[in-house]
C-alpha cells in the first residue's frame, strides 16, 4: 500500500506497472551497465578531488573550538550566579546593618534577643574576605552543606575556631578575632538571617558606603 | 513531515555516508545501483535513451561533486533524485530555446538528422510486448510534473512525503499530481469495452 490514498484497484495497477518498470531494468544488458560505469570513471577522472567530509570526531580544531566555546559558557553562567549570589549577600548585610549592631568589648558577647534558641548549638568561626574587607563570619555547625568536594577540601584547608552559646552569652574564641583582625579594634557582631558576622566598624561603615550593589 | 533518519538507514544512504567521507570504492557501489533508476527515469522524460544516459551520467557526477555538502536528512533516493529534477528542469529550459530553431537538415550530436530520426521512427517495428509499449506511451503523454511524480514512485517506490522534499512542493500537490496521473493512465490504458447494441 502507498501513502497516496488510491483506490484498491489503482494500488493494484501501480503494482503492475512498477513490476513492468523493474522488469525493463533488470533486462539492461551487462555490457550497456559495464560501459556507462567505464565512462563515468573517465569522467570523473577528468573531475578535479572533491572535498571529502570528515567526521567531527576527526576535526580536532572544531572540537577545541566548542570546548572552549562551552567552557566559556559555563565560566560566564558560574559567574552570573556569583554575581547573584553576592550582590544577595550584600542586601542581607545591608539589612542587617541597619539595625544597630552589638559592639564586641570585651569579645564576650551578651545579647539574649540575639542568640535565642542558640543555647548549645556549635557554632564555626570563619574568616572572610568580602568586597576586599575582612571579616568574621559566624555559622552553625549544622548549617555547613558542601555543594562538591572542592568546597568540602577548601574548607577543611581553611582556618576555623568552634564555640557555642551559654545562656545567651557567646564567648569569641580570641585566636578568631586576632588572626582575622590583627589588633582587634572597635568591632561590631550583626546577625544576617541565620548566620552572623564580625566586622571592624569603620571597615562595614566603608562597605555601608560603596554604591548599591547589583539587584 | 518530512522523512528522517531516526529508523535504520537504507544501504544507499550508507554507502553516500562512507563516500562523503571519503571511502571512493562506494561511489561505484552508489552509481552502479543507482545507474538504472536514472537512465529509465531520464528515458522518459527526455524521450531519448542516448540523452537519458548522458543525463544520468551527469546527475552522478554532480553527486560526486556535492560529496563535502551531503547530510543524510532522508532517504539517499531524495538526495540523488532533487539532482535529477533539477538537471532535467535546465535540460527542458535549454530545450524550449533550442526548440525554436529546429531543422529538419542540421545533424544532432550522432549526426543523424531530424528527418533520419523521424524516418527511422516510423521504420522501425515496436520491440517491447505491446502492453508495455501501451503504458509507456501513456506515460509519455503525461504533463512533465505529472510524469515526475509517477515516475519517482514507480521506479525509485519514493513515498510522497519522499517525492514532495525531492521536488520541493507541498505533499498535498504530489498526491493530487499522482490521483490525476493514474486517473489518465488508468482511462488510457483500461478503456472500458463499449456496450453491444443490441
Amino acid at each position: 500500500m502507498t501513502d497516496f490514498h488510491l483506490d484498491p484497484q489503482d494500488e493494484r495497477l501501480l503494482a503492475e506497472w512498477k513490476r513492468a518498470l523493474a522488469e525493463e531494468r533488470s533486462q539492461r544488458p551487462e555490457s550497456e551497465r559495464a560501459a556507462f560505469a567505464r565512462r563515468l570513471r573517465e569522467r570523473l577522472a577528468e573531475q578535479p578531488a572533491a572535498p571529502v567530509q570528515r567526521p567531527l570526531w576527526r576535526r580536532p580544531r572544531l572540537l577545541l573550538a566548542a570546548a572552549a566555546l562551552m567552557a566559556a559558557a559555563a565560566m560566564a553562567s558560574m559567574m552570573v550566579w556569583l554575581g547573584d549570589e553576592r550582590a544577595e549577600e550584600a542586601r542581607a548585610l545591608r539589612r542587617a546593618a541597619a539595625r544597630a549592631p552589638v559592639s564586641l568589648d570585651p569579645a564576650v558577647v551578651t545579647a539574649p534577643e540575639l542568640f535565642a534558641g542558640l543555647d548549645g548549638v556549635a557554632l564555626v568561626f570563619l574568616p572572610y574576605d568580602y568586597h576586599g574587607e575582612r571579616c568574621l563570619w559566624i555559622y552553625r555547625e549544622e548549617d555547613i552543606r558542601f555543594r562538591n568536594r572542592r568546597e568540602e577540601e577548601d574548607f577543611n584547608r581553611m582556618p576555623k575556631w568552634r564555640a557555642a552559646v551559654e545562656a545567651g552569652r557567646l564567648t569569641i574564641p580570641p585566636d578568631a578575632l586576632t588572626e582575622t583582625f590583627g589588633e582587634p579594634r572597635d568591632l561590631v557582631l550583626l546577625r544576617v538571617g541565620r548566620h552572623f558576622e564580625i566586622w571592624e566598624r569603620a571597615a562595614l561603615a566603608r562597605f555601608l558606603n560603596q554604591s548599591d550593589p547589583p539587584a | 513531515m518530512p522523512p528522517d533518519l531516526k529508523t535504520e538507514p537504507d544501504l544507499e544512504t550508507v554507502l553516500m555516508q562512507r563516500f562523503a567521507e571519503g571511502d571512493d570504492t562506494a561511489f561505484g557501489q552508489l552509481a552502479d545501483r543507482c545507474q538504472g533508476g536514472l537512465i529509465q527515469f531520464f528515458a522518459f522524460l527526455s524521450r531519448d535513451g542516448a540523452q537519458a544516459e548522458d543525463l544520468a551520467q551527469e546527475t552522478l557526477l554532480r553527486l560526486y561533486r556535492a560529496r563535502g555538502s551531503y547530510r543524510p536528512r532522508g532517504r539517499f533516493k531524495t538526495y540523488l533524485y532533487r539532482i535529477a529534477h533539477n538537471l532535467m528542469r535546465d535540460h527542458w529550459r535549454r530545450e524550449r530555446h533550442r526548440a525554436r530553431d529546429l531543422s529538419l537538415t542540421e545533424p544532432n550530436r550522432s549526426g543523424a538528422t531530424l528527418a533520419d530520426v523521424l524516418a527511422d521512427d516510423k521504420a522501425s517495428p515496436p520491440t517491447d510486448p505491446i502492453a508495455r509499449e501501451a503504458l509507456y506511451g501513456a506515460i509519455r503523454n503525461l504533463s512533465p510534473p505529472h510524469q515526475t511524480v509517477l515516475l519517482m514512485h514507480l521506479i525509485e517506490d519514493m513515498s510522497g512525503a519522499e517525492i514532495a522534499l525531492a521536488l520541493a512542493i507541498p505533499e498535498g500537490t504530489v498526491k493530487s499530481r499522482m490521483h490525476y496521473a493514474v486517473r489518465n493512465l488508468r482511462r488510457v490504458l483500461h478503456k472500458p469495452e463499449k456496450k453491444a447494441r443490441l
